[in-house]
This record gives structure tokens, C-alpha cells and sequence, in this order.
């Protein structure tokens, strides 16, 4: 019973220093000056940009990295391609790459000085140090979420059914969409999901090959630094308070989609 | 034939895709730390500064992966094993580090612990600044790094099978002889994967340190912020050459997580057997497998 006591207060103390009071501490940060105050620095111009310019990259990349993630997961799933494998190692890498090496990886390949990005640069077309580089840096840190949640599924679906389906002579698109598709598509949404969780937080990389000029390419996880490197407070808790909710919901909707998705698996 | 052609197109788009967002990037960051030459890469790496901040990587990691591991086991525990109240909220709370953004996490934890907050204060007063020092690093890398050893060892305990350490209980085991040779065996490799990804998501943590971390060079600055220094300084090669030493690093942590899990497994393995040396309950296990 003592044993069980010391076990309780040992978890409920952890959860409390470590995630519950630092949330609620950003609440009231936000909020401490009144909720008009909250409201002057939420309708700051750099705040409002930055958050649109998030929501902006994060469409951007969960459209592509979903469509792409679709694709690398059938291929990697399907094993009917040599180098399967390479693909399934690749896909993984950008999960053990900190975020600023891989800003500065996509500056050694697209930066204004490289062969690649001198050339488009020449074709008025600027990849890093503007927002196309910035979804770019996204795209990179976030690909393998669609693809992991995705491949074991497909694995256990096997492919009896669309192989049933082309041998009555329907298309591949057609066997894609009502079979495929169907089958996969609450994990798909997880995928997507956590994309969109990621895309939204990311700030290492984005940092790197944004430059984080001011109502430009600063975008909310780099107003929130940029305010506190700066002592403006008040905006970064307000900007990141915006920034937790939202994180918060989407977890909701995670833990909402996963018990949808274990209703259609059992 | 054209579903033979539709599978190459897109195996070509894929592959295409990957070489240009991962492959080409990464082999830029090799090509260009070694472009002064492999001198050239050890004198970077050699630099004062970096090797302190790596030394500083190195151990702040180590010590919030081994605190999260510690810890991580305990909630783990509590959370399948135990009837603890608010199970689901606290199990769903678990992941939130992962969702909340990094730089959130950091001015989360500069609110809370920072030297103008109550319990900042108070242990300032005591002689601990639990921001802007090495400290604060690591109470950063247990924030981001949270979730990662419950998630790995609570599906090994939620599936061990319970009957085993009933019939040790019944055979006059003590609960602790229980713990170390029965559960402990059973949830190892959860530990080890769970320590090898808190380690490796330290070493490459960016966001949060940055902000909590007050970055002086020799004391608080650790290779990541360092790394972000020299791109700013426009020093591409010793950047990369920093790169280059993180990714080796995060390679040797993966390596060593698939060796150990390994090792205990044919460990666990062998001692099962010889605990058993012959009779019913050998045959039984054999059969079972």
C-alpha cells in the first residue's frame, strides 16, 4: 500500500513539473495582462502573418508529402520493385537528421550559390530564403509519417482483393479508389494528421533556410522565438499559446482517429 | 503492360522525390565537410568551442535519456499495471511533448522555472538556476524526450503474460525477485529502444534548447545551437563538419540499440533454457515457441 502511494505521487509529481503546469504557466502567461491584451498582440501584424504563413506551409505540405507518402508506402509495401529497401531506409533518414543539419542541407543543394539554385535563381525563381524553401525544409522533416503509418497496414491488407478486382478487368485507378483507398484510409488521415502536427511545430529547419525576415518568411514558431530572443513577452505567449491549443486539438483528433481506425481493423 | 509502365512511372517519381528532398541534400552536407580536405574536417571538428559543445551534447542527453528511461518505466508500470486514478487523461497527456511545438516548449518552460517565476526564484535563492545553465538543458531534453520510453514499454507490459509472475508469486518469490527476474527480462528491450530514441532525439534537439539554454559558448552551448552559430557566420564547411560528427553519433545510438536488444534477447533466451535444464516445463516452452 506504501509502495503504491510512492509509485502515485512519484507519476502524478512528474506530470504535473513537467507537462501540466507548463501548460497551464503558458496560459496564464498569455492571459495575464487580460484578455484585451491577448487580443492587441494576437492582431499584431507579424503575429497574424506569421500564423497565416504557417497554415500556408503546413497546407502545402501535408497536400505533397500525403500524395507522395500514398506512392513511396504502395511501393515499399508492394515489394514488387527492385530497391524497395533502399526506398524503405531513405524514407526514415529524415527521423534521425536534427532539423538544422537539414536546413542546411537543403541550402547546399538550393541555395542561391549552388548549381541548382543558381539556375532558377537566373529563371527568377528563389527556393531558399523564401516560402518555397521553407515548405521544402517542411517536406523534408515530415516524410516518413504518412509512409510509416501506411506500409504496415497495406502489408496486412494484402492485395487479394485488388488482384480480384483487375482480374474482373477493373482499372488500377479504379481498384485504387474503391478498394485501395478505402481500406487504408484511417491511417491515412492519422498520417496526415501527425504531418500536420509536425509541420506546424517545425521550427529548426525552417529557421535555417527561411533567413526569418519580418512579414516575409517568419512564420509563427519563428515569431515566438524571435519575440523572446527579443524580450517582447507578451507576444510570444500569446502566439504560442495559439500554437499549444492547436497542437492540443489535433491531438484530440489523433486519439479520435485512432479508435476509429481500431473499430474498422477488429 | 500499361500497369507495367504505370508501376514504373511511379516508382521513378518516387525515386525521383527522394533524391531531391533526402539524398541530394544529405550527400551535400558530406561532400561539403570534407571539401577543405579530411584536415580540413578534423581541424572543424577539433575546434575548442565544438568539442566542448559536443562533450556538453553528449552528456546532457545521456543524463535526460537515463531519467526519462528511469521514469518512463515507472509511468509505464503505473499506467498498465496499476489502478491509478485518471488513467486515461494522464495516458493521453503522455504525447503532447510531441505535439506542442518546440520553441512552445521552451517558453513553457522559461515561464514556469525562469529566475522572474516563484519556483525559479526560489531555487535561485538556493544557489540552482534551473534556466539559462547546463540544467536547463536537460530539463528541456526530459520535456521533448518524454514520451518516448512509456510508448516503447507499455505494449511489452500491457501483452507479457501475467501467469508467470502469479505462479513465481506462489512459489514464495519475493515481489522484487518477480521484478528483476521476470518483468525486468520482459520489457528490457522496450527500455534499451526507449533510452536509444530519448538519446538520439537529444542529440539533434534544436528548438527548445536554443530558448532555455542562454547558449554561452563553453558553458550552455550545446552542438545544435553551435552548429546554427557557424551557419550564421557563413562557415558552411564546419557546419557540415558538425553534421557529419551528430549523424555519426545518432547512426552509432541506432546500432547499439539493434546490437543490445539483440544481446538480451539470446540472453533472456539461454537463461530460460538453463533454468529449465530438462523436464516437463522445457518441453512445454519449446512447444509453446
Amino acid at each position: 500500500m506504501k509502495s503504491k502511494i510512492g509509485l502515485f505521487s512519484f507519476v502524478y509529481l512528474w506530470f504535473l513539473a513537467l507537462i501540466a503546469l507548463p501548460l497551464t504557466g503558458i496560459a496564464v502567461g498569455a492571459f495575464r495582462k487580460g484578455a484585451m491584451e491577448f487580443f492587441h498582440e494576437f492582431v499584431q501584424p507579424g503575429a497574424l502573418f506569421g500564423l497565416k504563413l504557417t497554415f500556408e506551409i503546413t497546407a502545402c505540405a501535408v497536400a505533397i508529402n500525403t500524395v507522395f507518402g500514398v506512392l513511396i508506402a504502395l511501393q515499399i509495401a508492394g515489394k514488387n520493385v527492385r530497391g524497395w529497401r533502399v526506398l524503405n531506409v531513405i524514407v526514415d533518414l529524415p527521423f534521425a537528421v536534427s532539423p538544422v543539419i537539414a536546413g542546411l542541407a537543403l541550402i547546399l543543394v538550393y541555395g542561391p550559390n549552388t548549381l541548382i539554385g543558381g539556375f532558377l535563381q537566373n529563371h527568377s525563381m528563389k527556393l531558399m530564403f523564401a516560402m518555397p524553401g521553407m515548405v521544402m525544409a517542411t517536406l523534408f522533416v515530415t516524410l516518413p509519417f504518412v509512409v510509416r503509418e501506411l506500409v504496415p497496414v497495406l502489408r496486412e491488407m494484402g492485395n487479394g482483393e485488388q488482384e480480384a478486382a483487375m482480374t474482373l478487368g477493373a482499372s488500377t485507378w479504379r481498384v485504387f479508389w474503391r478498394i485501395t483507398l478505402p481500406q487504408m484510409k484511417w491511417s491515412l488521415l492519422y498520417g496526415a494528421m501527425l504531418t500536420v502536427s509536425r509541420a506546424l511545430g517545425e521550427f529548426g529547419a525552417v529557421l535555417v533556410v527561411s533567413g526569418s525576415v519580418v512579414l516575409l518568411t517568419q512564420s509563427a514558431t519563428l515569431y515566438v522565438y524571435q519575440s523572446t530572443v527579443n524580450g517582447d513577452m507578451q507576444a510570444a505567449y500569446t502566439v504560442s499559446l495559439v500554437l499549444a491549443a492547436t497542437s492540443f486539438l489535433i491531438l484530440c483528433l489523433l486519439e479520435g482517429i485512432k479508435r476509429r481506425r481500431e473499430v474498422a481493423h477488429s | 503492360m500499361s500497369t507495367e509502365l504505370g508501376k514504373k512511372i511511379s516508382f521513378a517519381g518516387v525515386s525521383g522525390y527522394l533524391l531531391l528532398l533526402v539524398v541530394l541534400p544529405l550527400g551535400a552536407i558530406f561532400k561539403q565537410a570534407f571539401s577543405a580536405g579530411v584536415w580540413g574536417f578534423i581541424h572543424s571538428v577539433l575546434q575548442p568551442i565544438g568539442v566542448s559543445a559536443l562533450v556538453l551534447t553528449i552528456k546532457t542527453s545521456l543524463l535526460a535519456a537515463l531519467l526519462n528511461t528511469v521514469a518512463g518505466t515507472v509511468i509505464a508500470f503505473a499506467l498498465v499495471r496499476t489502478s491509478i486514478p485518471g488513467k486515461s487523461i494522464l495516458n493521453a497527456m503522455v504525447d503532447l511533448p510531441l505535439a506542442i511545438p518546440t520553441t512552445v516548449s521552451g517558453l513553457m518552460l522559461i515561464f514556469l522555472y525562469g529566475p522572474s517565476s516563484p519556483i525559479g526564484s526560489w531555487f535561485a535563492r538556493h544557489g540552482v538556476d534551473l534556466i539559462y545553465s547546463p540544467l536547463a538543458i536537460v530539463i528541456a531534453l526530459v520535456f521533448v524526450t518524454f514520451p518516448y520510453t512509456i510508448r516503447a514499454v507499455q505494449p511489452l507490459l500491457d501483452g507479457s503474460d501475467r501467469r508467470m509472475e502469479e505462479a513465481a508469486l506462489t512459489l514464495g518469490a519475493s515481489k522484487l525477485r518477480v521484478l528483476r527476474t521476470i518483468v525486468l527480462p520482459t520489457i528490457l528491450p522496450g527500455v534499451i529502444s526507449g533510452f536509444a530514441l530519448s538519446f538520439s532525439r537529444a542529440t539533434a534537439e534544436f528548438g527548445s534548447v536554443v530558448l532555455v539554454s542562454g547558449n554561452l559558448p563553453m558553458h550552455t552551448q550545446v552542438s545544435a545551437v553551435y552548429l546554427y552559430g557557424l551557419l550564421e557566420n557563413y562557415n558552411q564547411q564546419g557546419a557540415a563538419a558538425i553534421s557529419v560528427v551528430l549523424l555519426g553519433l545518432s547512426f552509432v545510438a541506432v546500432v547499439c540499440q539493434i546490437y543490445l536488444s539483440r544481446q538480451t534477447h539470446i540472453s533472456a533466451l539461454l537463461r530460460r533454457v538453463q533454468r529449465f535444464p530438462r523436464g516437463e516445463f522445457h518441453e512445454v516452452e519449446d512447444r509453446a515457441v
